[in-house]
């Protein structure tokens, strides 16, 4: 969701792209750290535990989501961007009738990488969780510290199916019903 | 009435200089050598390339610096006349209303105007399971519907046989006279300007020249398009 507008500019202007390898740059352990210390003096860090990871993955699969993104955003615009200017159609008719349907598919597999990195997180999750709220690979972080070996297997199996599941249902969905 | 008044432009070492009029209903054949900047012209009348200095009037109104959909134009390009995803009916549809959400009279017009260009029926194809004349035929349904006062068509049925593109000139006849509008249709063909269009203008060496009578042109060449035609 954070890629699409930062793919619509890079269409216009090429630098803008640069702008989502940021995120790369640092890791997200280190830009949880860097969170944590900004947040809490003024809130509870573990209140807000899933809107900064998700926000810290959000911008990790960012490069990601920009590289697949660009190019066909870019040819859209290209291909399309004079007869939809001609018809006077712009905003958000423009995104709902032209600019979604034509990148559904490679918005289903950006949406699907981005999910299945997410689904991984083990960088923000162990700042901010307490030890009532985790991801997956925390929790199996923690039942392997406790020698619950089995358990974290069963966990891990979990995480494995669920990532791929999730990476699967997103792309599966991005590629469905595309003719043209 | 299109007046461009004094008109400019350049594109890099590009230049092209325009000044002229075309009057209501005028019909008009843009021809001239290849980059002489035909296409050019057309993006300008249509809005999507501002001129360096002069003015584009449409019946005394100035409209340069207006966005492309807010002029009185219907225009078809090369290619891409069509969105592959939205079927030959939404296609239509658009030249309506850009939100694509349409009355039952606005439904009613789109299949009137498949009906006029033959393709009675074909409303809930996809543009790929239609022929490349059907699909010219839909892009000119579409000009139908805009019912714009000013037709710009930039060689849209270049890719179609001879037989074919006769018989789109045809319609386009057809469809002129239903709404009145004027025309310019950039070709390179002197014959499709013989056939379809009373005016021509000639762009050639920078500069695009007045509308003059297209027999006239052709009968006594000057030497830049004599040059061009061979």
């Amino acid at each position: 969701m954070l890629a699409l507008p930062i793919a619509l500019a890079a269409a216009r202007s090429r630098g803008i792209e640069a702008v989502g390898l940021l995120g790369v740059a640092a890791s997200p352990l280190v830009i949880g750290v860097g969170l944590f210390i900004v947040i809490f003096p003024v809130a509870d860090p573990f209140a807000l535990a899933f809107p900064v990871t998700a926000l810290v993955n959000a911008v990790m699969a960012l490069p990601f989501a920009l590289r697949i993104l660009v190019g066909p955003v870019r040819d859209v615009v290209e291909s399309y961007g004079r007869l939809s200017a001609m018809l006077g159609m712009g905003g958000w008719h423009w995104m709902r009738l032209v600019m979604l349907p034509r990148i559904r598919g490679p918005l289903g597999f950006a949406s699907g990488l981005t999910a299945a990195l997410s689904m991984g997180d083990l960088g923000v999750i162990a700042l901010f969780a307490d030890s009532q709220t985790a991801t997956l690979p925390l929790q199996m972080y923690r039942l392997m510290g406790s020698y619950q070996m089995e358990a974290a297997s069963g966990a891990a199996v979990l995480l494995l199916v669920l990532s791929f599941g999730i990476f699967w249902s997103f792309d599966r969905g991005g590629r469905s019903h595309v003719d043209d | 009435m299109l007046t461009i008044e004094n008109v400019t432009l350049r594109q890099g070492d590009f230049r092209l200089e325009a000044d002229f009029t075309i009057g209501a209903g005028d019909r008009c054949a843009v021809i001239g050598p290849s980059g002489a900047g035909k296409s050019t012209l057309l993006s300008l009348i249509a809005g999507f390339l501002a001129p360096e200095a002069g003015r584009v009037l449409w019946d005394g109104r100035d409209i340069t610096g207006d966005a492309p959909g807010d002029r009185p134009v219907a225009m078809l390009f090369q290619d891409n006349n069509l969105f592959p995803h939205l079927s030959v009916a939404e296609n239509i549809g658009l030249g309506l209303r850009p939100d694509l959400r349409l009355s039952a009279e606005e439904k009613a017009r789109v299949e009137d105007a498949l009906r006029l260009v033959g393709l009675e029926g074909y409303g809930a194809r996809k543009p790929a399971a239609l022929s490349g004349g059907q699909q010219s035929r839909a892009a000119l349904a579409r000009v139908l519907v805009q019912d714009r006062p000013l037709v710009l068509l930039d060689e849209p049925f270049a890719a179609l046989g001879p037989a074919l593109k006769t018989e789109m000139l045809d319609l386009l006849q057809e469809v002129l006279e239903d709404t009145g509008a004027a025309l310019l249709m950039v070709s390179h063909d002197p014959e499709d300007a013989r056939r379809i269009a009373p005016l021509t203008v000639l762009v050639a060496e920078g500069r695009a020249e007045a509308p003059i009578a297209t027999g006239d042109l052709l009968d006594n060449p000057p030497p830049a398009l004599r040059a061009y035609l061979g």
